[in-house]
């Protein structure tokens, strides 16, 4: 099935996205793959049925900005630009830094506040809601579910 | 009451081998793994979602949500206990509360059974319920989200979600109190729910309503409807067991299940009639607080007090042995240890490996000043000696002029035997404390503890005694640093207080302190009251409030202040390494002048590096919190009495005051990781001191510690205080009779509490390397018990390097010198 | 009381072996007895002394270059010049890390008995009180007189540890009256021994001894430190169970030998005897000895008592942890 080809490849290009050096790259990835996936897995699409959600990401030296809006059932990235009314903003130190505090198999939680690489303006359960999806995906990505 | 007819208190021909039941009930008990329980998350979110009618007001559509559940809760029958129900739908569970915490676990949903630290289990298709239908129903409406929306995201709420400043989470606070059973045991609920209805029926014939009015008729159907649930559920239990019963062919089982049927036929809708029926009623209306409330410290309070007129009756009767009765009071302990909290990973951190806390107090004195011990405490500290188990959390009530010596031994004894429990009570501090903050002397005599330490007239006093936690040492660094944090540069946090180079005197900065400290203090009670406000919105108490004093008679919900006394309690993390970096400071620089403030500060940022006979000053010479040196005693005390003003200047939503208090859970160790080096020497990123303990080696000699931290003025900790004593070991009787000593010692000279962890370093750091050694290795953490395993790695740190006296010559022992790495100041 | 005060080297609080209960112990410095074995030689010589204690060294040179009489030399270790130093304390009040201590400390006998009574709870509780030892605290016996006073007056039980060279009737007046419990070190009885591990006679100790055991009655409690091969011997034993039995005295407290001494005296700079034993009796050796002398002590006060050599009653019935009293 081609839909299922895309998603490996997508899939496969984030775990090698995941382990790379190029971490500022990692978000897009993840939000590339969300939103594949979310096209073509009823499954997880469940996830966000009637689900609208407005996240504002940004990296606090201000190379990074997206956003990532679910709506109608599908995610739309919005590259390089500040949307309004988010419902929380994740402000992070890098790539890296976010990755590590949504997919660590053992978050440093305490670490991550303390060397401020993760704050947070919003409504949290919002984000708890985005960890959880994200982590889904990682892994349905290593072939768990 | 007081009079013994035991033939020995110690009851020392009582132990597991003939008490088989709670033999193999305990080690199931310990064995036992956790699974999520869902359950009350799915009701009450299907009810309040799909069922409720909408115009109904909030307080009756609570009262059914709770209602529902309970009509629904499975009566689970998982062993062979003596006791009807369970807290959750697994044999041990963590509840889920979607409206307080409970969404925190949304991301940890699909990894959390598998965790390292304490996985806590859930099946896939109960994470689909959770995360597709439970969750997305709260992303709004939780106690947290809800405030943030309706205040705006104010800055307190910013601050608080720091971490490191203070915790203000409503969440627990609600369930932090002790309720008052006796009642519901002597009249039973369905006497209640008509006490409720004639309140009811008396605001209907009036007429017209006023709003208050109309809110009081809404409360008491509340009450009726939430209470009507209890009922149900246990008539659920009953018909369960009649038919378990039934298909039961070994005969000693059936016939508890068969005696099950009968005691949950009566109660708690009616009168106990019988020691196994009070017992078990008060474990259906203890689960039945969890419909509502979370599972955190939820406290029975004074057992043998309430339990004793039954027991006493029944052994007249000769009905009951008391054999018999150490069963049902053990089956009652382990049933106390059927559920757990729900924890992510960041919670394992800050307060990892408490169990719920829910605190049973012995012992003492009656409401007539007399002496309140009698068999049952007896009985119940042996079963305590027995079982070893986490909770439920003892706490001994003594009052030095009132109870016998051989209480205060036996205490002792026990202490010595489970090596931690149970915390013990001086009555004299605890009861001035408690009159000083205005309670009656009557009710300040029938005290019993919430949780930790905490304070609290039994059934009276709503206290909501985990509202704030609050980290000292960032108010210090605040006014070290003009109230900026040296991790996140030049945000100005706090108010300017100025620079170090800017102080004169000791006296200027102690002037910088407490504004940083008014201004934290006033952020986090803000934060509270919004979240007061909040919930008070949308999640009252109504069957809670049935089982307390006041609200019946005002018509009102505990959380709107109906409880006959009201508080609000703040705790405090790192009093030990405050008031040492502040004598540090006052010495050192001041006095002595060894180093400029700026000095300090530059070799504070260097975490000591290139500056060993500075930092050496400070570990070793510079007054410690603990002896008895004036400067010391002078800013701890200073620091107490100013928090206790502070606080008590401010009164909230229900009408009562805040009290400061002095217990940490394991936040000391998880706020010590995220603080630099402190003037007192303590290295960057090292644990704090736990409660109002001294900081870990500061304190080497044991008598003028424990006069150190017993001259503390109770009326200053109205919210209770930790004091953490560590005792290599208890050779002897010899040894076990100086212990005892020294508790009496400590308490005459105005000590409110103190608990003990009866272990040498040799032996902790053996359990931390070894932990499959040390499977029931119970710790005295800071207010709650421990298994030692369970901890997270700095907490371990922190319970090795707490300073062990030896009982023999009342100094410290060395610590070992290969694990010296451990100790705060290296 | 005119003059120096004498010098306080240690308070012990929670005491537990120097009488019942929970104890405060002060240590005063000085003792005309030089017993190679002490094991508080910091206690022996009147005047403050600088000790050192190189475990605890960083090394940070403070010391050195506070020294007014370049006293101190750089090691590792480091090293104190003893006929330099003028004991001024200085060093002691920089040391960081309490390497260097001084010891012996001036108090006047209001702000001894403020410490002292801070653990008035610790005392009532357990039945304890206020030791006064050393050194021999009779040395300075007006300020002794004026603790052990107002202690009483306190209420608080007292005691203190003598090696018994003193002016009995000094003693009688102003010690006796205050004096709940008198610890009277018994080493030798042979004279020459005495002499040769004490540098003093015992002619007036036996004789004070003596005094006591008919003006204190059941307050005097003698003890023996046992040391290996010097008064552990089974003559020294015999000869002092003999001694006591003529005077009907049948509790005795035997006190293992502490082998701390050595590591004192290394701190506090001093000699030491090339003769000191290492370490106490061995446990069955001790026992041995132990019963040696209590069955020696018992039947040999029974035969003078049917001899009927005496008629007081014979002592006992004093608490007494430390060791076992009758056997
Ligand atoms: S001052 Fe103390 S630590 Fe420094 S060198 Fe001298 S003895 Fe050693
Ligand atoms: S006591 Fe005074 S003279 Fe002696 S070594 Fe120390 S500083 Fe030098």
């Amino acid at each position: 099935m081609p839909d299922d080809l895309i998603l490996k490849s997508a899939m496969k290009n984030f775990l090698d996205g995941l382990t790379s050096e190029v971490a500022e790259d990692v978000l897009q990835l993840l939000l590339s793959l969300m939103a594949a996936v979310l096209e073509f897995n009823p499954g997880f699409r469940k996830n966000i049925a009637g689900f609208n959600g407005r996240y504002q990401f940004k990296s606090k030296d201000g190379h990074i900005t997206m956003a990532a809006l679910f709506k109608d059932n599908r995610l739309e990235v919005v590259r390089d630009k500040d949307i309004p009314d988010p419902d929380i903003t994740i402000l992070f130190k890098d790539g890296k830094a976010l990755m590590g505090y949504l997919l660590s198999p053992k978050p440093d939680i305490l670490g991550s506040i303390l060397h401020q690489e993760v704050s947070l303006d919003g409504n949290l359960n919002y984000l708890y809601k985005f960890a959880f999806m994200s982590k889904r995906l990682q892994l349905m990505a290593e072939g768990a579910f | 009451m007081g009079t013994i007819t035991l033939t020995d208190i110690r009851l020392a021909d009582q132990d597991l081998n003939n008490l088989p039941l709670l033999k193999s009930l305990r080690q199931k008990s310990l064995s036992a793994k956790t699974e999520v329980c869902i359950e009350r998350a799915h009701y009450i979110t299907t009810f309040l979602r799909d069922m409720a009618v909408r115009d109904e007001p909030m307080e009756i559509r609570y009262a059914r949500a709770v209602n529902h559940f309970l009509s629904n809760k499975i009566p689970l029958f998982p062993d062979d206990s003596l006791l009807a129900g369970t807290t959750t739908s697994k044999p041990f569970g963590a509840p889920v509360y979607p409206e307080l915490t409970g969404l925190t676990i949304w991301p940890e949903l699909d990894t959390m059974s598998t965790r390292e630290k304490n996985p806590q289990f859930i099946s896939r298709e109960d994470t689909d319920v959770l995360n597709f239908d439970v969750f997305p129903y709260w992303m709004e409406k939780n106690i947290l989200e809800a405030t943030r929306a309706r205040e705006g995201n104010p800055p307190c709420m910013k601050l608080f979600e720091r971490i490191v400043f203070f915790i203000a989470s409503k969440a627990g606070t609600i369930s932090h109190t002790v309720p008052c059973y006796a009642i519901a045991l002597e009249s039973g609920l369905e006497w209640l729910i008509a006490e409720a209805a004639r309140h009811e029926e008396e605001l209907m014939g009036k007429g017209s309503l006023s709003q208050d009015e109309s809110h009081q008729l809404d409360f008491y159907r509340g009450i009726q409807i939430a209470l009507g649930g209890i009922v149900a559920y246990a008539a659920r239990l009953s018909a369960k067991a009649l038919e378990l019963a039934a298909q039961e062919t070994d005969p000693a089982r059936r016939k508890n299940l068969a005696a099950m049927a009968s005691v949950c036929a009566q109660v708690p809708a009616r009168p106990a009639r019988t020691f196994r029926e009070a017992i078990n009623g008060l474990w259906i209306l203890q689960i039945a607080i969890h419909a509502e409330s979370i599972n955190m410290a939820i406290s029975p309070g004074r057992l043998d007090q309430i339990l004793f007129p039954w027991y006493q009756r029944d052994i007249a009767d000769g009905v009951l042995t008391i054999q018999e009765a150490m069963e049902l009071v053990g089956c009652l302990w382990l049933k106390l240890n059927d559920n757990t909290n729900l924890v992510p990973e960041t919670g394992e951190e800050l307060f990892g490996g408490a169990g719920t806390v829910p605190a049973v107090t012995l012992g003492g004195i009656n409401e007539n000043a007399e002496d309140a011990v009698n068999d049952l405490t007896y009985i119940m500290l042996r079963v305590t000696e027995l079982l070893k188990t986490r909770d439920p959390s003892m706490n001994a009530r003594y009052h030095p002029e009132i109870n016998s010596d051989r209480y205060r031994d036996r205490v002792a004894e026990v202490i010595a035997s489970t090596k931690s429990v149970p915390a013990f009570y001086n009555d004299i501090a605890a009861i001035k404390t408690l009159e000083n903050q205005g309670i009656a002397t009557k009710d300040a005599r029938d005290y019993a503890i919430i949780g930790c330490v905490e304070l609290s007239a039994s059934g009276r006093s709503y206290d909501a005694s985990s509202s704030i936690m609050l980290n000292l040492v960032s108010a210090l660094e605040l006014a070290l640093y003009n109230g900026t944090r040296p991790i996140t540069g030049d945000e100005q946090i706090g108010p300017a207080t100025g620079t170090a180079a800017s102080f004169a005197t000791f006296e200027q900065f102690w002037v910088a302190f407490k504004t940083q400290l008014r201004w934290l203090i006033g952020e986090a009670v803000q934060l509270n009251e919004m979240m007061g406000r909040t919930h008070q919105g949308f999640l009252p108490t109504p069957l809670l409030s049935a089982l307390f004093e006041g609200p019946m008679e005002n018509g009102q919900d505990l959380i709107f202040g109906g409880a006959r006394y009201n508080s609000s309690g703040a705790t405090h993390i790192g009093f030990a390494d405050t008031v040492d970096s502040l004598n540090a400071i006052e010495k050192g620089v001041f006095i002595d002048r060894r180093c400029t403030f700026p000095e300090l500060l530059a070799a504070m940022k260097r975490d000591f590096e290139g500056d060993a006979a500075l930092h050496a000053y400070l570990v070793n010479r510079a007054p410690k919190y603990g002896s008895e040196d004036p400067i010391a005693v002078k800013n701890s005390h200073n620091l107490l009495q100013f928090l206790y003003q502070t606080y008590q200047g401010y009164t909230n939503y229900r009408g009562g005051r805040y009290r400061p208090a002095y217990w940490t859970m394991t936040n000391h160790a998880g706020q010590g990781k995220l603080s630099g080096a402190l003037p007192n020497g303590r290295k960057a990123y090292r644990i704090f001191a736990s409660g109002i303990t001294p900081v870990s080696q500061a304190a080497s000699e044991l008598a003028p510690c424990l006069n150190a931290v017993g001259g503390i003025n109770p009326l200053h900790i109205p919210g209770g205080e930790a004091f953490n004593l560590k005792y290599s070991a208890i050779k002897d009787k010899d040894d076990l009779q100086k212990f005892s000593q020294a508790i009496e010692s400590y308490f005459r000279t105005g000590g409110l509490h103190i608990q003990f962890n009866i272990m040498s370093y040799e032996m902790l750091i053996d359990a931390k390397a070894h932990p499959e050694n040390y499977p029931e290795l119970l710790v005295r953490v800071s207010g709650y018990s421990a298994y030692f395993k369970d901890l997270n790695d700095a907490m371990k740190d922190e319970i090795i390097t707490r300073t062990a006296y030896d009982l023999k010559t009342g100094r410290s022992v060395p610590f070992p010198v290969q694990q010296t790495g451990m100790l705060p100041s290296t | 009381m005119q003059g120096p005060l004498p010098l306080v080297f240690d308070i012990h609080r929670f005491a537990l072996d120097d009488g019942p209960g929970i104890r405060t112990t002060v240590f005063l410095k000085g003792c005309p007895l030089s017993c190679s074995w002490c094991h508080n030689p910091e206690s022996m010589s009147v005047e403050p002394e600088i000790a050192f204690y190189p475990d605890r060294c960083i090394r940070c040179g403070s010391c050195r270059d506070i020294c007014p009489e370049l006293a101190i030399t750089d090691g590792p270790p480091l090293q104190i010049d003893r006929l330099r130093c003028t004991t001024c304390g200085r060093c002691a009040d920089i040391c960081p890390t309490t390497a260097l201590r001084m010891m012996g400390k001036e108090y006047p006998v209001d702000d001894l008995l403020e410490i002292i009574l801070r653990d008035r709870h610790f005392f009532e509780a357990s039945g304890g009180g206020v030791t006064f030892s050393g050194g021999e605290p009779t040395l300075g016996i007006n300020y002794l007189s004026r603790l052990l006073a107002a202690l009483k007056a306190e209420g608080l039980h007292t005691a203190i540890q003598t090696c018994g060279l003193f002016d009995y009737d000094r003693f009688a007046r102003k010690i006796l009256p205050f004096a709940d419990l008198i610890m009277f070190d018994i080493k030798f009885i042979a004279a020459a021994e005495h002499r040769k591990y004490t540098g003093r006679d015992n002619e007036s100790i036996l004789k004070n001894f003596k005094l006591l055991a008919s003006d204190a009655g059941s307050r005097l409690l003698p003890r023996i430190p046992l040391v290996p091969g010097k008064t552990a011997t089974p003559w020294n034993l015999m000869e002092i169970a003999s001694f006591l039995a003529d005077l009907g005295i049948l509790r005795c407290d035997l006190l293992p030998y502490n082998p701390a001494g050595i590591a004192k005296r290394l701190a506090a700079g001093l000699k030491l005897p090339t003769d000191l034993p290492d370490a106490p009796l061995g446990v069955e050796e001790e026992d041995d000895l132990r019963n040696l002398f209590f069955n020696a002590l018992h039947s040999l006060s029974k035969s003078r008592l049917d001899a009927g050599k005496y008629s007081d009653d014979p002592q006992g019935g004093l608490p007494c942890r430390s060791t076992s009293i009758m056997q």
